[in-house]
This record gives structure tokens, sequence and C-alpha cells, in this order.
């Protein structure tokens, strides 16, 4: 599993947990790469990521104090902000073909055309994908979330975040293959 | 049948192209704005039992559509419809320039936090509804107050009537919330050169919303109605409306035919200085 609950996120939770804002800050801060490519990859561009991560922060604020310390920060922190990017995919009128204007942001790290473009197609197979799918997929082959800890986050049951991750995996392979006429992707599997 | 689960067995392929993909930055304002947004928010208070807040003019109000704000006696109530059972928030509406007390009531099942935090915004709401009567009162105050000179001016010639002070009060119910909260009074002094308009709840705990000097015109007769009307013009804003008009010995002087009075409220509750209370 790839979480990795920093210094800065232990030392200040404490503080944050009793409302103070730097405190939350540099919490969150030490979270916020996990997050950031999961709300990315839901979402495909920046300008949702960066709304739907400003909406979850300050949700998880408001709600710092239902945490209990069952399960870790960094769980209970993902459960929100996939639970707001389900909300933020409701809220458009297609759950799927949503613009990925960022690939060319200056704010995204990319090197060379041709792997902006292979990226900008896995984009385009995920979001083939249904969200759930998505996200069982960006959980565990992305983040590296084991099953359990997947549909924990998901709030699903372990079967099927199992059964999700084999439809998903399917499908997003599938997807890319259909694209295989037309970019290079498909040589990666 | 049963399902075989291995559980890290991520795909290493999609691992690759996944983990491949650049993430976006935030946008510059990003983390300032959010840290604004929770500082905004952190200046509400969780309700606890026994916890008090301060209630300030400048505290604004915040509820969720479905809220409902009821006030009972001297409490303002909160209760969001909610699966997990009702939730009260009673405010004692002592004295909103002191320290009012918060305590929740009835926590019939477990209270979500954002309930309680926006219960807590709609009590301050509430509570600076009351305050916010503080500068329309006055301006009704001066404003009767030069009608009440033109007027008596006018009607001079007219017979005294000598009737009890309150007999010809028109009773309109007033909105059942607000009548049911506070009870709103006007003082006036034996010399007639000082009326104290106040909120009253039924324990006697009394908020002051304006204290008036009147002028040498006004006759110890005088008696000064406040009539008060609160609708709740949605589930986040209360609006209250508070006239005054000023009744001589021969004429009534008002800008409202609205009223909401009783005569027999109408007590000597400090014999010496404060001759006549009427409610409204």
């Amino acid at each position: 599993m790839k979480i990795s609950v920093s210094n800065t996120g232990e030392v200040n939770l404490p503080a944050a947990l009793d409302g103070d804002v730097p405190a939350f800050g540099r919490v969150i801060k030490s979270y916020d790469a996990q997050m950031r490519a999961v709300a990315y990859r839901m979402l495909g561009s920046q300008s949702a990521m960066d709304d739907a991560l400003q909406d979850a922060y300050l949700k998880a604020f408001r709600s710092l104090n239902t945490f209990r310390g069952d399960s870790r920060f960094a769980t209970w922190l993902y459960r929100i902000v996939w639970r707001t990017c389900i909300d933020h995919l409701r809220k458009q009128t297609h759950y799927s073909g949503q613009p990925l204007e960022d690939l060319e942001d200056p704010h995204t790290v990319h090197s060379f055309e041709d792997r902006v473009i292979s990226n900008a197609r896995v984009l385009e197979a995920l979001n083939t994908l249904t969200p759930e799918q998505r996200a069982v997929l960006i959980l565990i082959d992305g983040e590296g979330f084991n099953y359990q800890e997947a549909a924990e986050i998901l709030e699903i049951e372990l079967g099927t975040a199992s059964s999700r991750i084999s439809r998903a995996r399917a499908n997003l392979r599938s997807a890319l293959e259909s694209k295989a006429d037309t970019n290079d992707v498909s040589r990666h599997l | 049948m049963s399902t075989t689960i291995r559980p890290n067995d991520p795909d290493e392929e999609l691992t690759r192209l996944l983990t491949s993909i650049p993430i976006a930055q935030h946008k510059p304002d990003f983390w300032t704005s959010l840290l604004a947004e929770c500082s905004l928010h952190n200046d509400t208070t969780t309700i606890t039992p026994s916890d008090t807040t301060t209630i300030t003019p400048s505290d604004t109000i915040t509820t969720d559509p479905d809220d409902t704000i009821t006030i009972n006696q001297n409490r303002a109530e909160i209760t969001q419809p909610m699966s997990l059972g009702d939730f009260q928030v009673h405010c004692d509406l002592v004295d909103t320039r002191k320290v009012v007390p918060i305590e929740r009531n009835k926590p019939s099942k477990l209270v979500p936090y954002g309930l309680a935090a926006a219960s807590i915004l709609a009590i301050v709401g509430v509570a600076s509804a009351f305050l916010l009567l503080r500068e329309p009162i006055t301006q009704d105050l001066e404003s009767q107050r030069r009608i009440e000179v033109d007027e008596r001016q006018q009607s001079a010639a007219a017979p005294a009537t000598n009737e009890p002070p309150n007999d010809a009060l028109n009773v309109t119910p007033a909105p059942a919330e607000l009548a049911a909260a506070t009870t709103c009074y006007v003082y006036s002094s034996q010399d007639g050169t000082q009326a104290r308009v106040t909120i009253e709840d039924n324990i006697d705990q009394v908020l002051v919303i304006e204290e008036q000097l009147l002028g040498p015109d006004n006759s110890p007769n005088d008696v000064f109605y406040l009539t008060g009307t609160g609708t709740f013009v949605s589930s986040t804003q209360l609006s209250l409306t508070v006239d005054i008009s000023v009744r001589t010995q021969s004429t009534m002087i008002t800008e409202s035919q609205t009223w909401t009075a009783s005569s027999d409220t109408v007590t000597t509750e400090t014999p010496g200085r404060l001759y006549q209370r009427t409610e409204c």
C-alpha cells in the first residue's frame, strides 16, 4: 500500500482535530498528492479536481469531530474525497466524456508529446468506465490499496470490490484496445 | 461457489499506465481559498451541553433549507428533520449584549456535527434578528415623536377622552413564533419624558431595545404602542418589523394599522418610575 502518513500530518493532526486551521492545512497538504491523484483521475481535469478537493477538504474540516480514529486518517480522507468526486460527477450532465483540457495546463507535469497523447488516451479510456469502476481501479491499481482497504474507502463489500475491479480492468483494457488504431497505448499492454 | 480474493494483486500493467498519468497541480490560490473557508467556518461553535456563546449583531445565520426555527417562550428552538432523529437547540434570549447560554435539548439520537453547527448559526441569526430591532425602533420613535407633535397641534381643541389607556386597541394575532417568544413593552416614565422599549421573556429577562428620551410635549397620559411582526421569509432568514405608535389623550398617532396588543397586559410593575407598560 502506498499510503504514507508523513510526520507533518501525524504531528499536526491533534491540533487540527481541535480546529486549528493552519494545522489542518499542514495535515491536508501532507496527503494532498495522494488525493490529487485520485481526484484528477476520477474527474479528468484540473479545474474539476480543484473544485472537488476544495469541497472535500472543507467537508473534512467540518467533520473533523466525527473522526474517531477507528480508521486511518488517510482512509477517512480518501472516503470523503471519493464521495465528493462522485457528487461532482453526478452534477454533470454526463458521467463520461469529460474535457481533458488540463493536459496542456502549465501546472501539469509532462515531458514528451507522445506521452501526453498516451496519457490522454488512458484518461479517455478511464472515462468510459462507470465512476464506481473507475474509483476501484484507481485505488487498487493506481494507488496500491488492497481490496479490503479499497472496499473500506468506497464503503462496499469486499466481494463487491473484487468483482468490480475485475470488470473495471476488463473494460479499461477493452477501451484502450479500441483506440489502438489511433495511438500506441495498446503496446503498453 | 467461492470467490478467491487475492488482497494485494494490482494489475502491474494497469498500474504502470495509471501512475504514468501526470497529476495536475492546484491552482495558485487553492490553499489560500481553502484555509480562508476553513477559518470562516471555524468562527462557529460546536454545541455541547452547557456551552455558552456570545452573540453579536454582526453574526449571521446559516441553516439548511429543511431546518425549522421556532421560538418558544424565551427560547429559540431549531429543529432539523433528520433520519437520525430530531435535534433541538435552545437559546435563552436573556440579553444579547451578554453571554447567552446555549444548551442542547433532547438529543434523542446521535447528532451530526454539521447539524449542530447549522443550529448554532441559526440561533445566532435569531438573536441577531432581535438586535436588528434596535435601529428601526429608534427611527420610528423619532418619526413618531415628530408626528405626535404635529397631530397634537392640530387637535389641540379636541376634548380629552379620559378613556383607559388600552381600551381601544385592536388585537391582531401575532405570528405564532414571535408572539410565543417574547413580549415587547414600552415603558414611559411618570413625567412623560422617557420611554424605554424592551423585549422581555416570560421570566422577566429583559432585552433593552432602545431608550428614547421624549420631549416635553409628551404627557404622562400618552400611551406608547409597540407592534411587532415576525416572519420567516425563508428557512434562513427571520424578518422582523416593529412599528411604534403613540396615542395621546385625544388622538392616536400611528403609521401602522396592524396592532398586536392586549389591554390586560398593562401593569404597574415599578410604581414611581414606570407607570405603564404596554404589551405588543
